[in-house]
């Protein structure tokens, strides 16, 4: 409730029983008032923008935009194989990449927790990838994973291969080598949330746990795991909604090889769609509609996600 | 303290306030008279110290009679999305280059030819037929560019290395392949996995590269699945040429990994030295000069065809070229607008473009009297002579696939990968083609079937 307070200083508003005064109101509508600008004209109106196109058939030429009703997403479930290709794909990268970059980001998290020489250096290093830019990760993993490459020069030397291996020429190797990039682009920054809940667990209680005798691998599983299982929840969601949202590093590194069988939803959309990647003459009214379904997609997951790991939050 | 910052905020506006107005008074209009700018754009990297040049030259004299100065910038990265962007502004530049003239015409951020005083007269002089029919420049009975030069296209071969595998004629030189058949038995030949050398390479991660092979089509059948007498599709055309590629493939002969490798990455490959045969634009002269220089001898030919009895004119694409700000003419004045037009696109300065190594003229009869400067590689000359068996392929009829695979698509994911009949693919994407045509037809009242049909067109040579 809302009730009005008149002070020696001035008005002050009391909103769910705390004391603002009316300065810090302003203020903070002010503080937020760029991103609220940004959100509703970098966020919203595309959104809305592509609500309407997508009901359109529309090439950038206004005496070729056409209003189309249904077509574009009769044509998406009816026609397009390619897409639901793409989607398919989409699952099978996720399922490549997660259980690599969870698992290693957290392993590394509990090393770096405990007290040892250099683990703030560590920490910067490992986090460094995720700023550099997506393109030149992928070119530079791309030059690496090449025929010629450092990778197959490694092995070769090695004595591992005998002839150099086609990265890209296989789907699966393909989305192995995507999957490598992508993870030491993404695990820093998981890294760093999974640091910051470790670091939230009391110590006494694994000094209990010391007393009562619990091993390494008991105190992981029984005391850290669970204790930061809230956080564990949040990290799988953004790292599964971060991999089916990946675009720019398949755009570089493989641009849908072999075949367009790499493709995923997003890079299939914006190397077939997006004016600059895809012809001039692109129904950008169907890469519309494509991206509406998409993005449907996704919130389906992500609500089906969240109701079956609803119990994690409740672990500690 | 505060007096000092307060005397060092002062010194630093004074000397802001100085500099603001110091650019402001060098402005051109000063510096050269009463003269008014002209500012060009163009996204043609490749032309622009050369251009520039003779823009200076302009400047000097006839610049001076018609009272303006041209400003030439070349903008680098998204060209296409830079232009939008300052036409949405109302910054657009007084002429510019561009590819969407349509949707520039019918939002009237351009003028038309013919609307310019002595516009109509200057088309004619300068329109062949091959231009009316081909090139887009015109929209609704209107034109709005003329041809300026135009890529062509061909196969370039590592000379070093095909005397090195004895491909090579009566003379000792290196002997390009001329037909299909020896084209893939050439790669074949090239090939030594074990020293990393491969007979060709085929990049197709970003680029249309597999459009070479529909160029191939082109040479050998006059059509590249479209066909303009019947405004009917028939992909089935480009079997030979697409198994000639796959059989390359079996043969272990392209470099692996095709579909991973950018044009520009293929390029760097091949100036190395290992790779036999690459595709090439008349752009990559430059490309092979400066940007990847090729550390072999390299030279270019004809692509190859499917017999050697039976040749058609090969593919070439139209570039270059400005449209007029319609704004700017009604300012300046149509006239002024048109002499600054027909300067850019007249014969001395594509001469000039061309003899320095920069572009082909789209008029093949400067080429013949043009004489290319000696630093420029020899290649070059040979890609200006495959002008004159070159023609640019017609605008094709419009169509509606509704969601289905394209060409692309089917190459990509079927054709390459080797999944599925690959005659019966392009059946059905010639039937899927041509029913489409209709669906387009009917939600589009301002298409006329009759600008996409040409019933005496041959191209045979």
């Amino acid at each position: 409730m809302k009730s009005v307070d008149k002070t020696a200083k001035g008005t002050a508003f009391t909103i769910r029983g705390k004391k603002y005064q009316k300065d810090t109101v302003f203020w903070s509508y002010i503080m937020i008032s760029t991103e609220l600008i940004g959100f509703l004209a970098f966020t919203l109106y595309p959104i809305l923008w592509a609500l309407r196109l997508s009901w359109f058939s529309y090439d950038g030429i206004p005496s070729n935009t056409r209003f189309v009703g249904w077509t574009n997403f009769i044509n998406i479930f009816k026609n397009d194989i390619i897409y639901w290709r793409a989607v398919l794909t989409t699952f099978e990268f996720a399922l490549v990449k997660i259980p690599m970059e969870i698992p290693f980001a957290l392993f590394l998290a509990v090393i770096l927790s405990k007290k040892m020489k250099g683990s703030g250096f560590y920490r910067t290093m490992f986090f460094m990838p995720n700023v550099v830019s997506v393109a030149i990760i992928g070119l530079i993993f791309s030059n690496m994973f090449s025929h010629m490459g450092v990778i197959n020069r490694m092995l070769s030397d090695a004595h591992l291969i005998k002839e150099n291996i086609g990265w890209f020429d296989h789907k699966w190797t393909s989305l192995f080598s995507l999957a490598i990039t992508d993870t030491w682009h993404t695990f820093g920054i998981n890294l760093l949330y999974f640091m910051s809940a470790i670091s939230n667990i009391p110590e006494d209680i694994y000094e209990s746990a010391k007393l009562d005798g619990a091993g390494r691998f008991s105190t992981f599983f029984k005391i850290t795991l669970p204790c930061i299982a809230p956080v564990f929840q949040i990290i799988i969601m953004m790292s599964v909604i971060g991999t089916l949202n990946t675009s720019d590093i398949v755009l570089v590194m493989t641009n849908g090889a072999p075949g367009g069988q790499t493709y995923t939803m997003m890079p299939y959309m914006t190397s077939k769609f997006v004016p600059g990647f895809a012809e001039t003459t692109a129904n950008i009214g169907y890469g519309c509609s494509i991206a509406i379904v998409s993005a449907l997609i996704m919130l389906a997951i992500t609500l089906i996600y969240n109701k079956f790991s609803a119990r994690l939050k409740n672990m500690y | 303290m505060k007096k000092i910052l307060k005397v060092m905020a002062c010194a630093l506006s004074l000397v802001m306030a100085a500099s603001v107005c110091a650019c402001s008074s060098g402005g051109t209009e000063q510096a050269d008279g009463n003269l008014r700018e002209i500012t060009i754009w163009t996204g043609d990297s490749h032309s622009k110290n050369v251009i520039k040049g003779i823009v200076d030259e302009f400047n000097k004299e006839k610049g001076k009679e018609l009272g303006v100065k041209l400003v030439y910038t070349v903008k680098e990265g998204d060209y296409a999305q830079t232009l939008d962007l300052a036409i949405a502004s109302n910054q657009a530049p007084d002429m510019f280059g561009c590819f969407a003239t349509q949707k520039y015409a019918e939002n009237g951020d351009i003028i038309a030819i013919n609307d310019l005083p002595g516009g109509q007269e200057y088309l004619d002089s300068v329109l062949d037929e091959e231009a009316k029919r081909t090139f887009v420049t015109t929209y609704d009975g209107k034109s709005y560019k003329v041809p300026y030069y135009v890529n062509t296209f061909g196969l370039a071969y590592n000379e070093d290395l095909f005397k090195e595998c004895g491909i090579v004629d009566e003379n000792g030189n290196a002997k390009a392949p001329e037909t299909y058949a020896e084209f893939v038995e050439d790669a074949k030949k090239l090939t030594d996995a074990s020293k990393n050398q491969y007979g060709f390479i085929l990049p197709f991660k970003n680029t249309t590269s597999y459009s070479n092979f529909l160029n191939m089509t082109f040479s050998s059948k006059g059509t590249k699945g479209y066909d303009p007498v019947t405004g009917v599709y028939d992909y089935t055309v480009v079997e030979p040429a697409f198994e000639a590629m796959l059989q390359m493939k079996h043969d272990g002969s392209i470099y692996p990994g095709g579909d991973s490798i950018d044009n520009d990455m293929a390029r760097a490959i091949f100036a190395e030295g290992q790779i036999g045969m690459i595709f090439t634009g008349s752009y990559d002269v430059a490309v092979f000069t400066s940007q990847f220089p090729a550390k072999c001898n390299w030279s270019v030919t004809a692509l190859p065809t499917e017999t050697k009895d039976e040749k058609y004119m090969q593919n070439s694409a139209n570039s270059g070229g400005l449209v007029i700000n319609k704004k700017t003419a009604e300012e300046v004045g149509g006239d002024v607008m048109l002499e600054i037009f027909k300067w850019y696109h007249s014969d001395e300065v594509l001469q000039e473009l061309y003899e320095q190594g920069v572009s082909i003229p789209y008029n093949n009869e400067i080429i013949k009297r043009a004489r290319v400067n000696k630093d420029v590689h020899p290649a070059w000359s040979i890609f200006g002579e495959l002008r004159a068996i070159s023609s640019v392929y017609p605008n094709e009829m419009p169509t509606d696939l509704e969601g289905t695979p394209a060409f692309k698509d089917i190459f990509k994911t079927n054709i390459w990968p080797e999944e599925g009949n690959m005659h019966e693919l392009l059946v059905d994407l010639s039937n899927r083609s041509n029913a489409g045509i209709e669906k387009k037809f009917s939600v589009n009242e301002n298409l006329k079937r009759e600008d996409y049909i040409i019933p005496d067109y041959n191209t045979k040579r």
